[in-house]
Order: C-alpha cells, then sequence, then structure tokens
C-alpha cells in the first residue's frame, strides 16, 4: 500500500484519532493542572548543611576518635534518624523558635509550607556522608522554607545529636560535654551552616516527560485503533478499491450532487 | 416540476451545464459510447447497484438527460418494479407502463404498443416507460416476455428518422433477486453503480460475480458520491 493510501486511511478515521488524543489531552490536562497546583510537584528549592559529628578525642587515642565518628556518622546517614517524628518534631519545633531569624531574612509572613508537620520535613530531608562529615539536603516548596529547615537540622543536630546516636556508643560515650576527660563526648557541630536556597526540579518533575509520552501513546493507539476501523469496514471507500475488488475500469465518478441554491456548483 | 426534496433538484435539467455534477455525467456518458459497437444503431444500457442505493433512480435520469441532450433519442426504462421512482423524478403522475406491456399477451406487444405507454419528458428527445400499475410479482412479470418487450422497444427506436437510439434501464439491485440479471441478459452494456462509503466489497463482489453467472455483459463501473 502506498503511504498516500495510509495517510487517506487516518484522515478518513481523523474523528477516532482526534477523539483518543482529545479524552488522553483531558486526562493529562488535568493531572498538569494538579502537578501545577501542588506546590513544590514541579519546581522545588534545597538547601544544605554540613554537620561534623563524631567523639570528642580522648586521651586514649584520635585514632579510636576517627574511626567511631566515621562509624556515627554512617549511622547518621542509614538509620532512619532524620525520617523519625522525633526528630522531626524537634525540628519543627526549632522552626518556630527560629521564626524571628527567618522573617529577618525573608520578611514578615514567609511562605514556609506545610512546616508543623514532621512527616512533610521527614520526606524532605535527605543526606550523604563523607568521613565524619553529615550534608544533610532539605528540599522543599519554598525557598523560606527549605532554609528555615536546613537551619532547624543544623541546630537540632548541634545540640541533641547525642540524643539520638548513643546507641551506638552507649558505654563509652557521653552525652554531657563535661570536664570528665575518661568518657568521651559524642558530639555534632555545624561545619557549613544552610546554604542559600537553590532551584531544583521538584519531586513530580519527571510526571510531566510521563504526560507527553501518554500523549504520543494515545495518538499511536489512535492510529492503530483507525487502521483497525478500516480494516473492519467493509465499505468501498474510493475507486482504487472497486477497481481492485472488481477488475473493471471506471467508466465515471459522480460527485454529491450539490444542494438546493448551488446550481453552479 | 415541483421540486420536493434534494433528490428531484439532482436532475441535471436543474444545473448548470458546466457544473462538476453535469460534467462528471457527460464524461460517464462519454466513455459508454467508446464502447459502442458503431455497425449497431439501437443501443441498450443497464445500470445496476448491487444493492438499494438511494440515488440510483438520479444515475439513470440523468444519463438518460445526457444522452438525449446528446441528439439521440432516448427511452428510459424504469425496471425496478419493487421501488419504482422515476415518474416522479419527472413530476409525472402515476401511469402504465413497463410492468403492464408485460402482462400483455404475446400477440399484442408491438411497436405501437410500447409507444402507447411511453410518455414524453421536459427533456426533448426522452421519453419514459414508466414502471406501470400491474400488482403482480416483478420476477414473475420479468420472466416470461421481457426479451419481446425489449425488442420492441428496440424496434420502436429502429423507425425513427435516423434510425438510431438508446434504451436505459433503471435497475433493481441486483441482490435483491433475479431481476437485474434477466434485464441484464437483454441489453448490450450493463454498468454497476457503486456508492462510495454505501457499497461494501462483499455486495459488490456478489453482485459482479451474479451478473456474469448470467452472462451479462458487465463494461464498467460508475462511482457514486465521490
Amino acid at each position: 500500500m502506498e503511504l498516500r493510501a495510509y495517510w487517506n486511511i487516518i484522515w478518513r478515521r481523523a474523528w477516532l484519532v482526534i477523539l483518543v488524543v482529545g479524552v488522553m489531552a483531558l486526562y493529562v490536562g488535568y493531572q498538569y493542572y494538579h502537578l501545577r497546583k501542588t506546590p513544590g510537584a514541579l519546581t522545588a528549592y534545597r538547601s544544605d548543611v554540613t554537620i561534623q559529628i563524631g567523639l570528642a578525642a580522648s586521651p586514649n587515642g584520635a585514632a579510636d576518635s576517627v574511626i567511631v565518628s566515621e562509624a556515627l556518622a554512617d549511622a547518621m546517614v542509614m538509620s532512619p534518624i532524620l525520617a523519625s517524628k522525633e526528630f522531626d518534631t524537634e525540628v519543627s519545633h526549632q522552626v518556630a523558635l527560629d521564626m524571628p531569624q527567618i522573617v529577618q531574612r525573608y520578611g514578615a509572613n514567609p511562605d514556609l509550607g506545610d512546616w508543623q508537620n514532621p512527616g512533610a520535613i521527614g520526606g524532605a530531608l535527605s543526606s550523604v556522608h563523607t568521613h565524619s562529615l553529615v550534608t544533610v539536603s532539605a528540599t522543599w516548596s519554598s525557598q523560606a522554607g527549605a532554609w528555615a529547615i536546613t537551619n532547624a537540622v543544623g541546630e537540632v543536630s548541634a545540640a541533641h545529636i547525642c540524643t539520638y546516636l548513643n546507641y551506638v556508643v552507649p558505654k563509652e560515650a557521653s552525652c554531657a560535654t563535661t570536664t570528665d576527660t575518661t568518657t568521651p563526648a559524642l558530639t555534632a557541630r555545624v561545619i557549613s551552616a544552610a546554604t542559600d536556597p537553590a532551584k531544583v526540579p521538584g519531586l513530580s518533575a519527571s510526571k510531566q516527560t510521563l504526560l507527553v509520552i501518554l500523549l504520543l501513546v494515545a495518538l499511536l493507539v489512535g492510529i492503530a485503533l483507525a487502521f483497525l476501523a478500516e480494516y473492519l469496514d467493509d465499505r468501498i471507500h474510493n475507486k482504487d478499491d472497486a477497481q481492485l475488488l472488481l477488475k473493471l475500469p471506471i467508466y465515471g465518478e459522480v460527485p454529491r450532487a450539490p444542494t438546493v441554491g448551488r446550481k453552479s456548483a | 416540476m415541483s421540486i420536493r426534496s434534494q433528490e428531484h433538484v439532482a436532475l441535471l435539467t436543474d444545473y448548470d451545464i458546466g457544473s462538476a455534477y453535469s460534467a462528471a455525467y457527460y464524461t460517464f456518458y462519454a466513455n459508454i459510447r467508446f464502447n459502442w459497437n458503431n455497425e449497431q444503431r439501437i443501443h441498450t444500457l443497464l445500470l445496476a447497484p448491487p444493492a438499494h442505493y438511494m440515488g440510483q433512480a438520479t444515475v439513470a435520469a440523468n444519463t438518460a438527460i445526457v444522452a438525449a441532450r446528446s441528439g439521440i433519442p432516448t427511452i428510459l426504462v424504469d425496471a425496478d418494479l419493487r421501488t419504482p421512482s422515476l415518474e416522479q423524478r419527472f413530476g409525472l403522475d402515476k401511469r402504465s407502463g413497463f410492468s403492464d406491456l408485460l402482462k400483455e399477451a404475446e400477440e399484442s406487444i408491438t411497436a405501437e404498443k410500447v409507444q402507447e405507454h411511453l410518455r414524453e419528458t421536459f427533456v426533448a428527445g426522452l421519453r419514459l416507460l414508466s414502471a406501470g400499475t400491474a400488482a403482480e410479482g416483478p420476477t414473475l412479470l420479468l420472466s416470461t416476455k421481457l426479451q419481446l418487450v425489449v425488442r420492441q422497444i428496440s424496434l420502436l427506436l429502429s423507425e425513427t428518422e435516423n434510425a438510431t437510439g438508446v434504451v436505459i434501464f433503471n435497475s433493481p439491485p441486483v441482490l435483491v433477486g433475479p431481476d437485474a440479471s434477466l434485464v441484464g441478459t437483454l441489453v448490450e452494456q450493463a454498468v454497476l453503480t457503486i456508492g462510495k462509503g454505501h457499497t461494501t466489497r462483499t455486495q459488490a463482489k456478489q453482485a459482479q460475480e451474479q451478473l456474469e453467472r448470467a452472462h451479462v455483459n458487465l463494461v464498467g463501473i460508475v462511482m457514486l458520491d465521490v
């Protein structure tokens, strides 16, 4: 079959292609609208804070301290501490305490998003570590929120990390920074404060590509349906069909009679 | 002529001679003429659709109008005894015609008798032999004295001044009964009318096979509503 014949089939069944693509376009449009309306779905902001975690060096030897510090950083990253309700609640409280600082930085009524929801905070945090340095990132729907949460994470870690990590070295470490040099203290300190939030793709940004793919798939399905309908349609649609079928010459091709009032058609 | 529907105004006389609609019929008629045997003076043509098609009678009427306008005495026979409609298209009343001729006794079927049933139309040179009023079954009527009637119609045309003419039969659908095949065996040429987007491949193929079984000289196709 010639390319022109394929095109004629698609043209004749264009309504079917338009119907399928149209229905899919409605669905895709609704999904895209929903994404646009969801804060942080398409565009988000990320801020990082770097914390050093470890045991304060004991008189018994620095080597042990280095090894334990790496283990603690690893535990901070790998364990579900950042996603725990206790930690995230504390971060949320810290954001409330930091409000004057946030207002000073981002003005009155800053857009902090759903900062009072510990679950949302837990979902926004991720971390990596190099030796004893842990970098915690917060990906949030607003600039102010990303910075506020990251800053609060640094503050909570510096103040209370021992509470969350003392299970790693319970006997040897002390949560209190005392003058007792025989029991090394488990500490965290902020090495790099919360960075200015950078724009990053939102959590659902990849869905945009998926929606475009859905439209293309709908187009292909529509075209496939057009060919299926043509295959199932037994009617003669052009002279080539008739000639091929009956092996007879075409003596005439009469157009549809012009409508009343169009005598010169 | 009263215009009551689109079907009526589809007659060529309602359109400019230079319109695409008219030109298509003139081309169709020219292609039929190319196929004529020049030694023959009276030509007969059957236009048959595979299945019921609303515009079939219009095709026959327009082809007859073109033939008459070409200067050839033309007789249009409404052989569709099941759903006759040509009288209505030419704005004529229902009267005796083809079926009544077929009912006559053999000895009384003469050219003069045919002349009695012919009716002049508003197109010069075109006469209509309408379907008639006989109530008997069409197949039964066509099975008996059809050959004699067709011969007398041709004889009537041969008695004209130039002894030339064309007889065009409007046929019922090929697949509804043997009517079209019965008429087709007696004509010089038969043309299958195919409605674009209406006639199915199955219908067209079955109609062709039916006409070929009856040894009808099926010469071509006319595509409608293209």
